[in-house]
């Protein structure tokens, strides 16, 4: 398979894979391992456990590559929450949860995240908000995200009242709403 | 969601997984009744899945890409890709013995 072809956009890539060509699985490895593995290692604080974890959501990708609709939702988007949603499973000790079908997508990326240059650009885009939010807001939503946890959860973690939790992860996700959206 | 701010706000904290489980179960109803939220919701996910992009960034080590290669060639419908792979390993060399 020509090399000139890991440059094929998502869709096309995917249709590859669908066809069961195992280079495509390679480029959508190549082009988006490195995010998948960032959130699962950032959850697990492991780098072992952020391997299988990372391992497994691209074999089932490559399981369920022929339900991909992306007018459903983006490639990226998918591999984003399921990093979070299997590395967070994985934190708290519950059997591995199916990996949702690619069918059952519903997350829509309205940024690219294509190429290494796209992707650099959110990542400080990203971070650019999050350094501008209050940090007890930022600590707050990381514990939402990166933990999975629940309002009450954070409070009975962080010892703080669960009014004053509620107040600042709404803050928080206000902020990155205007932000996001400016 | 015109006339429910309340639910609006509450949309990112609900793709968040946030609220606990009363408030989710009843943001959830809401939702059931109210399809022109669901846009909302999706671009409340769209916005929470950004940050993904802020973890660390870290690449995997190159085993990880092996493993899965390895994994995929293994399973492959109808065929035995990593034993006729063993094969070809010992028996191209042979036929070009051979030639």
């Amino acid at each position: 398979m020509p090399n000139s072809r890991t440059h094929d956009g998502d869709a096309a890539l995917m249709r590859r894979m669908a066809d069961r060509d195992e280079t495509a699985l390679a480029a959508v490895y190549d082009r988006y391992a490195g995010l998948v593995y960032s959130v699962a290692l950032r959850v697990l604080r492991n780098a072992e456990l952020a391997e299988e974890v990372s391992q497994d959501i691209f074999y089932q990708l490559w399981r369920t590559a022929p339900a991909f609709d992306p007018a459903r939702g983006s490639l990226s988007s998918w591999l984003l929450v399921c990093a979070r949603n299997r590395a967070i499973s994985r934190l708290r000790g519950r059997a591995a949860e199916p990996v949702a079908e690619l069918r059952e997508q519903t997350a829509v990326l309205t940024v690219s995240l294509e190429d290494d240059l796209a992707q650099a650009q959110q990542i400080s885009r990203v971070r650019s908000v999050l350094e501008k939010m209050q940090p007890a807001q930022r600590q707050t939503l990381e514990l939402a995200y990166f933990e999975g946890l629940t309002h009450t959860e954070i409070a009975r973690r962080t010892g703080e009242p669960l009014g004053t939790v509620k107040t600042r992860l709404r803050a928080a996700v206000e902020f990155l709403k205007r932000a996001l959206n400016a | 969601m015109n006339g429910h701010p309340q639910f609006e706000e509450d949309l990112d904290l609900y793709a968040l997984g946030a609220l606990d489980r009363e408030e989710a179960q009843e943001l959830q109803s809401h939702l059931e009744t109210r399809r022109a939220c669901t846009q909302k919701l999706e671009e409340a996910r769209a916005r929470v899945a950004l940050l993904a992009l802020a973890a660390p960034p870290e690449g995997p080590p190159h085993r990880v890409k092996e493993r899965l290669l390895k994994q995929v060639a293994g399973r492959r419908p109808g065929q035995r890709p990593a034993r006729l792979a063993l094969f070809w390993q010992w028996a191209a060399p042979a036929l070009a013995a051979l030639s």
